[in-house]
């Protein structure tokens, strides 16, 4: 009993110490990329390896500027993104569209809902990394 | 002896630390299309700017979940040529009747829904009115950091600023959502935003007797984002309260079915400012009937929020 206890206590201290990690990556590296943008309210954010894959679906509303960020830690390469329209057409690929920089401004002229698809590359070294990945949006009118 | 086990039980621990490490942030419910076994090896600890060496061997997609917050809602409804209806609103003064952290989190919700309305409004005096509840109902729940002092005396020295008021209710909503989700209250962030779509919906439907008709057109297409909002808060523990908020916005599912949808095929082209613009994709159309049924059934689901 005493030594499940302490295994469950030590799990939440390593899950915290990791998002908390993550958080503060985010608003150090991250969030200053939205400036002018009113920023979505929810905060997504995630601990990645290569070859790991993220998705959001989200609504987009027809009037309003947007800007997508896919921020991730250097460590992970070059992380790409794509932005599917709803029956998964791909409308946008960082990779041809906007290969230097991990944001992208867009608008859309009907509101609906994109997939965003983030994808982490493949690593070949024998020492993997794992670092924070986050996706924000912001938008202004 | 109690050593020992203390050291067998170790590679166990950090095995499944390294697994929950990989649930940073929202949840992790779904691994489409990898295997996923057991993690049981170790992770060293991540340094301070969010990376560690790992060797975590299965892949993941990890699935984030997200719904337009009520700022953009209360945009929408300002550029559709709506005006500014204060009596709409949920009293300030109602705010210490909400005594369950439940309540608390539905109202911190539905004020802030408020809130964002009458800051796009520039209604800056109401505005500073429900940040105040906010940074009271905050507290309630333990988040109150997230509108410090600091933050107060920078919003009471841009009053008259919109554009910094925006900003500031913006950061403090993200904030907010970011601290539920550190301190395992999803849930609590749930109710936040599903009551916070619900007070947005309320405001945009009043009067629709004065409508215009691009604000009938606005009100159609929250068709998606209640579609958004939904998912979010069903990838939360479903709580008695999250779950009972939920069942009661099916009527609102309902209402939306008499919504038709025609789709359009995407396309996508480049401004000379390099902004990209998506065309195509669906639009939508409602009766009046229908618009009425939507707006009766987000009045009835509010009405049981403010309780």
């Amino acid at each position: 009993m005493k030594h499940t206890l302490i295994l469950l206590l030590a799990f939440g201290l390593f899950a915290t110490t990791a998002d908390a990690q993550c958080r503060s990556f985010t608003k150090k590296n991250c969030l200053s990329s939205l400036d002018g943008y009113i920023q979505n309210d929810n905060y997504n954010s995630a601990i990645l390896i290569p070859g790991d894959e993220a998705e959001l679906m989200l609504t987009f509303l027809a009037g309003q500027d947007y800007r997508l960020i896919v921020c991730s830690h250097p460590v992970l390469g070059e992380v790409a993104y794509e932005i599917n329209d709803a029956r998964g057409k791909r409308l946008f690929d960082s990779s041809k569209n906007e290969p230097d920089v991990n944001y992208v401004d867009f608008k859309v002229e009907t509101t609906q809902q994109l997939q965003i698809h983030v994808q982490v590359p493949e690593s070949k070294t024998a020492i993997m990394h794992e670092g924070c990945v986050t996706v924000l949006v912001g938008s202004k009118s | 002896m109690r050593f020992n086990q203390r050291i067998q039980a170790l590679p166990v621990l950090i095995g499944l630390g390294a697994f929950l490490a990989t649930g940073c942030g929202g949840s992790q419910d779904e691994h489409a299309g990898h295997d996923h076994g057991t993690e049981t090896e170790v992770v060293e600890g991540m340094d301070a700017d969010g990376m560690a060496v790992t060797s975590r061997q299965n892949t993941l997609t990890k699935i984030f979940h997200a719904a337009p917050s009520p700022m953009e809602t209360a945009s929408l409804i300002k550029r559709s040529g709506a005006s500014f209806h204060g009596d709409a609103l949920n009293g300030a003064d109602r705010a210490s009747d909400y005594t369950t952290s439940d309540a608390q989190a539905i109202n911190l919700g539905i004020y802030g829904a408020d809130l964002s309305y009458a800051t796009i409004f520039e209604e800056n005096s109401t505005s500073l009115e429900y940040l105040a509840v906010i940074k009271s109902l905050s507290a309630e729940l333990g988040v109150d950091d997230v509108l410090s002092g600091e933050v107060m005396d920078e919003v009471e020295a841009n009053r008259n600023d919109r554009d910094m008021l925006i900003d500031i209710v913006s950061d403090t909503f993200y904030e907010l959502n970011e601290r539920l989700k550190f301190n395992g209250q999803e849930d609590l962030a749930g109710l936040v935003v599903a009551s916070g779509w619900v007070e947005g919906m309320y405001l945009a439907t009043r009067h629709l007797d004065e409508a215009p008709e691009e604000l009938k057109a606005r009100i159609a297409e929250q068709k998606l984002v209640l579609d958004d909002v939904m998912r979010l808060c069903k990838s939360y523990e479903q709580t008695e309260a999250l779950a009972a908020l939920l069942s009661s916005m099916g009527s609102i599912e309902a209402a939306y079915e008499g919504v038709a949808t025609t789709e359009g095929e995407g396309s996508t082209s480049r401004e000379e400012s390099g902004s990209f613009v998506i065309g195509g994709g669906p639009t939508f159309s409602a009766d009046d009937a229908t618009i009425q049924a939507i707006a009766s059934a987000v009045e009835a689901v509010r009405s049981g929020c403010i309780q």
